[in-house]
């Protein structure tokens, strides 16, 4: 293998799925020069197109916009991918409350993730009950949804304390200690959104 | 001698074009067959292919693989000429595979370059995804073992390399 020149190790290299290409990059130092120089292992998991923006137009719920795509593997519109999946939401009344490399938080009284490439419709098991040090009349949680499928498939969601804004005023912030509520798909659900 | 060859036809038309390896093995072929590969398609259209074509990158062995590959594909390169020579699609496929599969390494390797030198992107095309097809679902060991590569990493660089795509080694 060492008899190729870069040019031939990369054409072997760019035929390889994801998981392959993770593991040549540990192979040696050759192969992982190749790999990152060439960006082969992000240029995949992340295409570097737009396909599609989410709008939420005041209390109307959201709405996805997506061109039309040639291969159809973008669901261009959520209503459709809940109905096909379970019907659990009446139209206009669910909202994509935050988004992260291609996934939604979608929000009802069931917080469910989308993942609107694969058409895979992921419930929560629900809001955790406040940390003792973040009661509800002083603290609004703030969801948030991370996922980067260049470092793993599972997403996870964040729940952070926020203080209400009528209460806010000079003080130490963050608190110390600050604890934040975290759900994993790895850990607590078993569901990997990836691909 | 080899110009005289060179201009020689056959029955089906067509000039005949030497083509000659690094250890001097000489192979008559069509020109269709011949310009299968990009560098020799070039050379025969500026006209300098008569004192046969010197190949100094690719040893006989690997040339009669390269041409009976050539051969074998070059119903499916003439778009609109004679179809009753041109192989049918599976038993062009079932060709490849044999081709390719019974190859040791520095043998698949060297029809790599000799297809790259040559310029003929199906041959490259097949040769690669080979070598991609050995490699993958194997772990990083399994490839090193594969291809005999020396890990040139300190144990805690290959672990730092791993966590970087740590999903990629979950059981």
């Amino acid at each position: 293998m060492e008899d190729l020149p870069d040019d031939l190790l990369l054409e072997v290299l760019r035929r390889l799925p994801p998981i392959s290409l993770a593991a040549s990059r540990v192979v040696c130092s050759a192969w992982r020069a190749a790999v990152d120089a060439n960006r082969l292992l992000r240029a995949d998991l992340l295409p570097l197109s737009v396909a599609g923006i989410v709008v939420n137009p005041l209390s109307l719920g959201s709405r996805f916009l997506c061109r039309p795509n040639a291969a159809a593997t973008i669901a261009d519109d959520l209503d459709d991918i809940r109905n096909t999946s379970r019907g659990i939401f009446n139209r206009f009344d669910f909202r994509v409350s935050d988004h992260c490399n291609g996934l939604f938080l979608v929000d009802d009284d069931v917080q469910h993730v989308v993942n609107p490439a694969t058409r895979q419709w992921a419930p929560l098991p629900g809001y955790p009950p406040p940390h003792p040090c973040y009661p509800h009349k002083l603290f609004s949680p703030t969801i948030c949804l991370v996922f980067d499928p260049a470092v793993s498939p599972h997403f996870e969601v964040l729940v952070i304390p926020r203080l209400r804004s009528e209460l806010r005023r000079p003080r130490e912030w963050p608190p110390s200690p600050f604890v934040l509520r975290a759900f994993s798909s790895r850990t607590d659900g078993r569901r990997s959104m990836g691909g | 001698m080899a110009a005289a060859a060179a201009e020689a036809t056959i029955d089906g038309g067509g000039k005949m074009i030497i083509l000659i390896s690094a250890d001097g093995k000489r192979f008559e072929v069509t020109e269709a067959v011949a310009s299968q590969s990009q560098l020799i398609s070039n050379m025969i259209e500026d006209d300098c292919t008569e004192n046969g074509v010197r190949l100094p990158n690719v040893d006989g062995d690997i040339l009669t693989m390269v041409v009976d590959y050539c051969n074998m594909h070059a119903g499916d390169a003439a778009a609109d000429g004679d179809t009753t020579k041109a192989s049918s699609t599976e038993e062009l496929k079932k060709f490849d595979a044999e081709l390719v599969q019974a190859l040791e390494n520095p043998v698949l390797f060297k029809l790599i370059l000799a297809a790259n030198f040559l310029n003929i992107k199906s041959l490259l095309d097949m040769t690669c995804q080979r070598v991609a097809d050995m490699m993958s679902g194997k772990t990083p060991e399994q490839m090193r073992e594969t291809f005999s590569i020396e890990n040139d990493f300190t144990p805690e660089e290959e672990a730092a390399i791993r966590q970087e795509n740590a999903w990629a080694f979950d059981d």
